[in-house]
């Protein structure tokens, strides 16, 4: 129980990523996949390599934050489809990442000296064909050693005690209360209006460019934090961790949406917090009685997408109802917060 | 056949309500794949070989992860509740999700290739805490010994890999050390998907002498088209999996993941019996479950002797499009 709310808060920070791009700048960007996978293995990475939890998650939410940026030049200056940008940049960091863990994963480490099996020979002894070869010299396996004299000590101690959710909670309301903050300011009022209408903003002498940048930027910088908080609590880092995050984010902030009727600004930046959690009890919920009824995890994915096509879908018909006709396509991607 | 597996364990869930004696296993694994579906089968047949009864004794419960890793986390979780008594996760990532979340029921991990470096356990053998389980490793240098002896002249040896992979990296750097003492030339064929991996292999073909592949689960899934690529350029295939090599390797050198799902069933026996994962030692699967499969068809097909002292030691030989098996 106390696991599920935990991922629904990691999941849920990553959410708030997705809504600021999907709701508030109203932008699909589909960087979201490489972020989470880029924050989680710089992050692990960082850790190993010596400094302590927060400085490794500082640095990739701020990484997070660049690639997120990357995509909005690329959208702006190069005039490449924000779509198009984004998978361009989460393609890029695929092999980023494979980079920086030097490896397709990565875990915590425990001790100071990377330690590895060796190879079949140096462990299970004589091959039973080994007498079909002649005899050649072994060369030794080098040992790497991360850190000298280092403990790692992780944020996250994985008991049961309610720590970790904790702690969890105290940096979402954190990210939540500072987001909230940060879209009271003038420059976030600026923000969402961009949001509703690009082009008045920029009468207004606010250019597009940096709105998107920061807009991107912001966002990204969330689902970085989350991806390397997944990572610290989970324990390791995979270069396919990232692998439907989108999907699975914009499911969660339309759930959060659909929970919560969104008022003020701050409840609505609120609202994929409780969707995150509402989606990991969902998905308890399906793992422990679903496989009666001959439900399998793997239809998830599919249940998903067509949850968030029936949210979109049932929204249409509520507009066309409200408006008489008068059909936006904001409505599909921008939600009310940023024009209230 | 995994349909009627699971009707049979929705009568059994309701029978087994009233049971006590039960130990209900939680099983996942990364993806849902021929080979690890095989270790799935292996460790409860296993379990029904031994005398147990599925439904009366031990229950059980699957679940995919489809690759995400969000969910392997959340299935860690699903696992760590009082329905279950132990929990074996299949591959290296659902192992690190579940021992880094279950720290007061038995993990029994399997198929992890490099355990150690997984930091799942410190090293093999007896080790404190609830992690225990049974490592996939594959004998790569007598693997690559086997191509030095039946191609002539082997200078240049082709690995198919998918960097995104951690059981498939470890054997790629394995490989590296088996072939600079070999003293051959190793070359990476790299895909991250199928289509790449089946185009790389197209582009490279023809300038290697031999394509290895370890425990790839990418090149597992087109095994088929890299054969027919390997055959056209008149190329030998070895596979460190004996499925893989049915499906189109020349020559197999490995375990069968069925047998490896009987192997960790062992293990998961122990446990149910009354031991504490400290008491129990991890390991490979032994020396004495590797088995060699020899392709005389796909031999002749490209022109190759196999010497016949290989011949003798094969446990299968497929002869005229016929598979026997060699006690």
């Amino acid at each position: 129980m106390l696991g599920i709310v935990e991922q629904g808060l990691i999941l849920g920070l990553m959410s708030i990523g997705v809504f600021i791009s999907f709701r508030i700048v109203n932008m699909a960007d589909l960087t979201v996949d490489g972020t989470f996978a880029l924050g989680g293995a710089l992050c692990v990475r960082l850790f190993s390599l010596g400094l302590n939890a927060p400085v490794s998650l500082l640095l990739s939410l701020l990484a997070g934050a660049g690639a997120g940026i990357l995509t909005g030049f690329l959208h702006r200056k190069l005039k490449i489809n924000v779509l198009l940008a984004g998978i361009l940049v989460m393609t890029m960091l695929y092999s980023i990442n494979l980079r920086i863990m030097n490896g397709p994963n990565l875990p915590i480490p425990k001790t100071s000296v990377s330690a590895s099996l060796g190879t079949f020979e140096q462990v299970a002894g004589k091959d039973p064909l080994a007498d079909l070869f002649e005899p050649s010299a072994p060369v030794a396996a080098p040992q790497k050693e991360i850190a000298k004299h280092r403990t790692f000590e992780n944020i996250f101690l994985g008991t049961a005690d309610g720590q970790d959710l904790l702690l969890l909670s105290a940096i979402v309301l954190i990210c939540v209360a500072l987001t909230g903050l940060f879209l009271r300011t003038e420059l976030g009022t600026a923000l969402r209006g961009f949001g509703t209408n690009p082009s008045g903003l920029e009468s207004f002498g606010l250019p597009k460019t940096l709105m998107t940048l920061l807009g991107l930027g912001l966002a990204n910088a969330f689902v970085s934090l989350s991806g390397g908080i997944f990572a610290l609590y989970s324990g390791f880092a995979d270069v396919t961790m990232g692998q439907g995050m989108i999907v699975t984010g914009l499911a969660v902030v339309m759930l959060g949406e659909i929970l919560f009727v969104r008022r003020k600004l701050v409840y609505g930046i609120f609202a994929p917090i409780l969707g995150g959690i509402v989606y990991q009890g969902i998905l308890a919920v399906v793992m422990r009685y679903g496989y009666r009824i001959g439900f399998r995890a793997s239809d998830m994915k599919l249940l998903t997408a067509l949850f968030i096509v029936a949210v979109i879908g049932f929204g249409l018909i509520q507009t066309k109802k409200r408006m008489k006709g008068k059909f936006r396509l904001s409505t599909i991607f921008g939600g009310g917060v940023g024009r209230d | 056949m995994r349909f009627k597996g699971q009707l049979f364990f929705c009568l059994f869930l309701f029978l087994a309500l009233s049971v006590f004696s039960l130990t209900r296993i939680g099983i996942t694994a990364i993806t849902d794949h021929p080979a690890l579906d095989a270790i799935r089968f292996g460790i409860i047949d296993g379990l029904i070989q031994e005398g147990l009864v599925l439904g009366q004794d031990f229950e059980f419960e699957f679940q995919s992860a489809q690759g995400n890793m969000s969910t392997a986390l959340a299935i860690a979780n699903h696992f760590n509740s009082n329905a279950f008594d132990l929990v074996v996760p299949i591959t290296t990532p659902s192992a690190q999700a579940c021992a880094n979340v279950i720290k007061n029921k038995p993990v029994i991990f399997s198929a992890a290739t490099d355990p150690v470096a997984a930091s799942l356990i410190p090293a093999l053998g007896k080790n404190p805490g609830n992690v225990v389980g049974v490592s996939d490793m594959t004998p790569v240098k007598t693997q690559i010994q086997l191509m030095k002896l039946v191609v002539p002249g082997l200078r240049r040896i082709g690995i198919m890999t998918n960097p995104g992979e951690a059981n498939s990296t470890v054997l790629k750097d394995h490989a590296q050390i088996a072939c600079s003492e070999l003293d051959i030339e190793l070359v990476e064929v790299v895909g991250t998907n199928t289509s790449e991996m089946i185009a790389a292999l197209s582009a490279i073909v023809s300038a290697i002498d031999a394509i290895y592949i370890g425990t790839d689960n990418t090149a597992a899934s087109c095994i088929e088209s890299l054969h027919r690529i390997a055959l056209a350029q008149k190329t030998p295939i070895i596979c460190a999996d004996i499925s893989m090599s049915r499906s189109g390797g020349m020559i197999g050198y490995g375990f069968d993941y069925y047998a490896f799902g009987i192997d960790t069933s062992r293990m998961v026996l122990e446990i149910i019996r009354g031991k504490t994962p400290s008491e129990i030692e991890s390991r490979l699967i032994g020396p004495e479950s590797l088995q060699l499969l020899i392709n005389l068809d796909y031999a002749k097909q490209i022109g190759l002797m196999i010497p016949e002292a290989l011949i003798a030691r094969a446990s299968f030989i497929i002869e005229n499009g016929v598979e026997r098996e060699i006690k």
